[in-house]
């Protein structure tokens, strides 16, 4: 039991104490990982609606529809001025106008992401400057929200930022030995790994993880910048 | 309603209720009035301590007026509980490391006078010691590879003598591989060399592979 004003105090100087904790407590990591699950989640929109304006689309303009497949093109040529169509049916005004509200929309979300891009990479040549310069702010960004914070990265061994994102691949290798053991996670989406021949790709990956161990380390804590030397030596 | 054999704590049909401090629903647990008071249903699906009740624990040591140090408070759902069994005139302490869950808790402790919200890791006692008193009974959910030793640590520090203590054990997060009954037995070994225990459930079917530990401290702990 503790005496009535005893413990009002005590609540309310740990309610006051608590928020300012909470308040502190966020970091630049929570403002990169939010900033790329917005693009994660902007992505999903966009090809979503990019798809119901494709569908609405090819009943006007079937043959436009099908010769152009990259989204974003698509999307802005349905803004542009109308084309002749054998096979679509002719729009109305009204028709027109609503599609092309809805392309509007989908062209915004696109440019939204280049924005997010911007702002991801600037958050990340601030505070990760190292990993910035070996793989760019959105892959950087996505290895730092699978381990979860940059202590988490800093104190991660090679061969784990290696594997980052192949987790699946992983653990099917350990309940069956038969399954080879996967050589990279998300880093295969470095141009590096990309442009190498598919059984030098592991290696590739590996040179880069060990690379990337060491700049987490000296972005986290506190180092001098030395990522265009780790460059180097990867290529 | 029936009152249990226990503190605070009601029956009606199969299932448990807390006589509800303040009016409404903390969680979206179904409420039942009658009479003046208001009961919140207590789903031993979403708390343990009330799992170890339906399991038939023959004692849980929390008393009315009890001043609690609840360790791995996450939102709020069983603190809560508890803030309503020791009432207006015992305190609960709810203290979690995770800042997302810690928010959720300073809403409940606003609507609550004897709940007060920490943001420490409980590994870490010197960080938090300024900010609590002793207790009579500490409360540990933590889903952790070394709770055992967590546990010890504050019911060393924070405890009174006499006082009681409850541990949740999550045999996976100890270890996955091995067998949960091995994990419980070894934790009662290392237990029992510093404090008494006086009841034990495994909370299947509730919560698998879980049990819990009810403790009296009979003497100082020496770790
Ligand atoms: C299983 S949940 C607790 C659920 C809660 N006891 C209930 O029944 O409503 C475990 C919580 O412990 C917290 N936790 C884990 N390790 C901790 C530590 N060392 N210190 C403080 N909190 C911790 C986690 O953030 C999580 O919210």
């Amino acid at each position: 039991m503790l005496p009535k004003s005893k413990a009002a105090s005590l609540r309310d100087r740990n309610i006051a104490l608590t928020k300012k904790d909470i308040r502190e407590s966020v970091t630049p990591d929570q403002m990169i990982i939010q900033a790329l699950y917005s693009y994660d989640e902007l992505t999903k929109i966009a090809h979503n609606l990019a798809g119901r304006i494709r569908g609405w689309f090819s009943l006007t303009n079937p043959e436009l529809e099908h010769r152009i497949s990259d989204n974003r093109a698509f999307v802005e040529q349905v803004l542009e001025k109308e084309t002749k169509s054998a096979m679509g049916a002719r729009f109305s005004d009204p028709d027109m106008k609503q599609l092309k509200e809805l392309a509007k929309s989908c062209l915004s979300i696109f440019q939204e992401q280049e924005k997010l891009i911007i702002y991801i990479d600037t958050l990340m040549k601030r505070h990760m400057p190292n990993v910035f310069v070996l793989v760019g702010g959105k892959l950087g960004a996505r290895l730092l929200s699978m381990a979860g914070s940059s202590k988490k990265l800093a104190r991660m061994p090679a061969s784990t930022i290696q594997l980052l994102g192949a987790e699946k691949a992983l653990f099917r290798h350990l309940i069956n030995k038969k399954v080879k053991p996967p050589k990279h996670g998300v880093l295969h989406e470095h141009p590096l790994v990309q442009k190498a021949d598919r059984n030098r790709r592991g290696k590739i990956a590996r040179t880069l993880a060990d690379k990337l161990a060491i700049a987490a380390k000296v972005d986290y804590f506190g180092g001098k910048f030395m990522g265009d030397k780790l460059l180097k030596m990867i290529r | 309603m029936k009152q249990k054999k226990f503190d605070g704590i009601f029956e009606n049909g199969n299932r448990l209720y807390t006589k509800n401090l303040v009016r409404g629903s903390v969680y979206g647990e179904r409420l039942f009035k009658e009479g003046k008071h208001e009961y919140r249903e207590w789903d031993p699906k979403r708390s343990k301590l009330s799992a170890a009740i339906m399991k038939g624990a023959s004692q849980i040591g929390l008393r009315e007026h009890h001043v609690v140090l609840y360790l791995g408070a996450s939102t709020g759902t069983t603190p809560s509980h508890i803030s309503d069994i020791v009432g207006n005139r015992g305190f609960v302490f709810a203290l979690d490391f995770a800042p997302r869950m810690v928010r959720k808790l300073v809403f409940l402790c606003e609507q609550r006078k004897n709940m007060a919200p920490l943001l420490a890791n409980a590994s870490e006692p010197d960080t938090y010691q300024d900010r609590i008193t002793m207790v009579d009974y500490v409360y540990q959910d933590i889903a952790q590879r070394d709770q055992l030793r967590i546990f010890l640590l504050n019911c060393s520090r924070f405890l009174e003598k006499g006082g009681f203590a409850a541990l949740c054990v999550k045999a996976r997060s100890v270890d996955v591989a091995r067998r949960p009954k091995d994990i419980f037995l070894e934790t009662r070994k290392e237990l029992e060399k510093h404090l008494t225990i006086i009841d034990y459930r495994e909370l299947d079917p509730f919560e698998k592979d879980h049990c819990i530990f009810i403790c009296k401290k009979t003497r100082d702990l020496h770790l």
